[in-house]
């Protein structure tokens, strides 16, 4: 039931085209140069079974869930993204902006295609983090919270990551790497693709 | 967790295949909720969990049965929340819980949600806890395929449904209204109370909000008995609590005793004590949010009660140890560079006085400390503590104001040295 673009059947469809020149403006995008996003079938359904779990009345509700889909189909939430989002919850895309500009872990841009998420909180700095962040950050050639030119790596400092036990610890697309070290690390850069 | 203790949360932990719910069931798995839906009406259940004096275990310590009874019966639904948003620095109890566990969790929101008489659970789990998510996943279809889930539940009659409810990252959303407001799909900014959550919550609804390991406590507090429950812990600090070990000890990790173990026997025998030739300079014992205590405080009793009396708090019971190498400014400026990142901006104290107070700190530990500095951290976190509409501002200048209330010659020295006394830490 995708809707593509300038057929939405919502009354409200003139503002909402309005918005939608907004918000692709901010990401600094032509706007006719724009393709739009569709969820694939299998998100489609997924998202179809996940409106059953809030109220018809709530559809908002349903938008992290919505959001969480669109990122793991598109890699990032793009306006694109965000616009598809908008219309299949019957919301203003700046509401969706709204909301997914608030949370850490929804991207607005493109990323690496590994993801370091070094845990520089209190336990993790106790236990050498910044030692770990200042050698990932040599031995990639980056800035903390840059992508490797090659688009293969991005690295972010994030804060407690709920495993001190495992100090210091990270997560890389999103699996946990604990007690790490400078021998730890080299091993798991060398078997990124 | 003296010899006694026999451990009741984190029993299936480290058992093979334990998140199956053949073994959970093959270990006691849902004999708890089978019990009470065949001999209790939910009244009654919460006059149980009353009389357990069972305390929320998400930090604030409010007794659960009474939070349960403040929902009105207007005729609107109610709603349970499981609050999985797990983020207090230090803490990761939660996440062992749903990890090693995920059926006495599950069965915890059912006995919670048969008690409010909730038809919807949902579980608002920390966006950062993937590998949790799965694990849950899996035990909510296993438990739906086993007819404890869904429709009819086990032919009682009783309908409850639990779903997944996964957050993005923002420490916020745990306190209870901000994840109200994130659950609707909104930023995860605090609500004005009142109205609380027992009568505007989720939706507009009644809402009871509870933490993963409240829940976890209920399966053994319906089969072995309030009096039971009494039994383990302390008068008004009843059960068994989870403890989270972190930073330089030994043997971090997660440990199960009674609620009042002392602070010196989790950390110098469960732990294992302090790094080889170092000693304990200071430890927080709740997770960042609550004041550092140190040596002297060391036979405190890690309870609510007791805690608060030495000065501190249980909090979430994420105990954070530091050695003579940790210096206290650096650690305070550490906690304000979370509290910075994760202030949701809608009270200005709280933003601001935030950034105010981590450019102060930075200033200090590298030795550029400006006159008056001392006096204007202390001048701030008065303008933060009980400004904010959520406990978020009382939390974020706790650091500053431990640090400074019993270190206070450590600001002294960075300010008159220009430089930092310890090297151990970056």
């Amino acid at each position: 039931m995708a809707v593509t673009y300038g057929e939405s059947p919502d009354p409200s469809g003139q503002s909402t085209l309005r918005q939608r020149t907004t918000l692709s403006r901010r990401a600094g995008r032509a706007t006719d140069a724009r393709e739009n996003m569709v969820f694939t079938p299998e998100n489609q359904a997924r998202l179809e079974e996940i409106l059953k779990r809030y109220p018809p009345e709530h559809r908002r509700a349903a938008l992290l869930p919505a959001l969480w889909l669109a990122q793991e189909q598109e890699g990032y939430l793009s306006p694109e993204a965000m616009e598809c989002v908008a219309r299949l919850l019957q919301l203003a895309p700046v509401h969706v902006l709204e909301t997914a500009s608030y949370y850490d872990m929804f991207r607005l841009r493109p990323g690496g295609r590994h993801d370091i998420r070094l845990c520089t909180n209190l336990s993790c700095s106790l236990l050498g983090a910044h030692r770990i962040l200042h050698w990932l950050s040599r031995r990639l050639g980056i800035e903390p919270g840059e992508t490797t030119r090659d688009g293969s790596v991005s690295l972010t400092p994030v804060q407690c990551l709920g495993s001190c036990e495992k100090a210091p610890m990270m997560q890389l697309d999103g699996r946990v790497e604990g007690y790490l070290s400078e021998e730890k690390l080299a091993q798991v850069l060398s078997e990124l693709s | 967790m003296t010899s006694a203790f026999e451990p009741v949360l984190t029993w299936n932990a480290g058992v093979p295949d334990a998140q199956r719910i053949e073994v959970s069931l093959s270990r006691g798995g849902y004999q708890g909720l089978a019990k009470v839906l065949a001999e209790q009406t939910p009244a009654e259940l919460i006059e149980l969990v009353k009389r357990s004096e069972l305390r929320g275990r998400g930090g604030a310590g409010f007794p659960t049965g009474a939070k349960w009874g403040f929902l009105p019966k207007d005729g609107r639904p109610h709603y349970l929340i499981c609050n999985a948003d797990e983020s207090e620095p230090g803490t990761f109890k939660d996440r062992f819980l749903m990890e090693t566990d995920p059926h006495l969790v599950i069965e915890g929101c059912l006995l919670a949600a048969y008690a409010i008489e909730a038809p919807v659970c949902y579980i608002y789990i920390r966006g950062e806890f993937l590998e949790q998510t799965r694990v849950l996943e899996r035990a909510l279809a296993e438990a739906r395929e086993h007819g404890y889930l869904g429709r009819n539940i086990r032919g009682s009659g009783f309908d409850c449904e639990v779903y997944l409810h996964r957050g993005a990252g923002a420490y916020e959303c745990g306190e209870e209204t901000a994840l109200l407001e994130s659950l609707e799909g909104k930023r995860g900014l605090p609500r004005v109370k009142p109205p609380f959550p027992a009568s505007v919550g989720l939706f507009g609804c009644p809402t009871a909000i509870n933490n993963v390991e409240t829940l976890a406590n209920l399966p053994c507090i319906v089969t072995r008995g309030a009096d039971w429950y009494r039994s383990i812990g302390k008068e008004k600090n009843t059960g068994p609590k989870l403890y989270c070990l972190s930073g330089h000890v030994r043997r971090p990790g997660v440990y199960e005793g009674p609620l009042g173990v002392p602070l010196r026997e989790l950390i110098f025998e469960h732990a294992g004590g302090l790094r080889e030739g170092h000693r304990l300079k200071a430890v927080i014992p709740g997770g960042s949010s609550v004041p550092v205590l140190t040596e002297e405080h060391l036979d405190t009793p890690m309870d609510f009660d007791s805690l608060l009396r030495a000065g501190s708090m249980l909090g979430s019971a994420g105990v954070i140890v530091m050695d003579e190498t940790t210096c206290m400014v650096w650690t305070a400026a550490k906690l304000m560079q979370f509290y910075r990142h994760e202030s949701c901006g809608k009270c200005t104290p709280c933003r601001e006085g935030t950034d105010w107070l981590l450019q102060i700190l930075e200033r200090l530990e590298h030795g550029q400390g400006r006159a008056g500095d001392i006096d204007l951290l202390a001048d701030v976190c008065d303008n933060i503590g009980g400004k904010t509409l959520c406990p978020f501002g009382d939390g974020a200048v706790v650091p500053v104001t431990s640090t400074l209330a019993r270190f206070g010659e450590e600001y002294e020295f960075h300010m008159r040295e220009k430089r930092c006394p310890t090297s151990g830490t970056d």
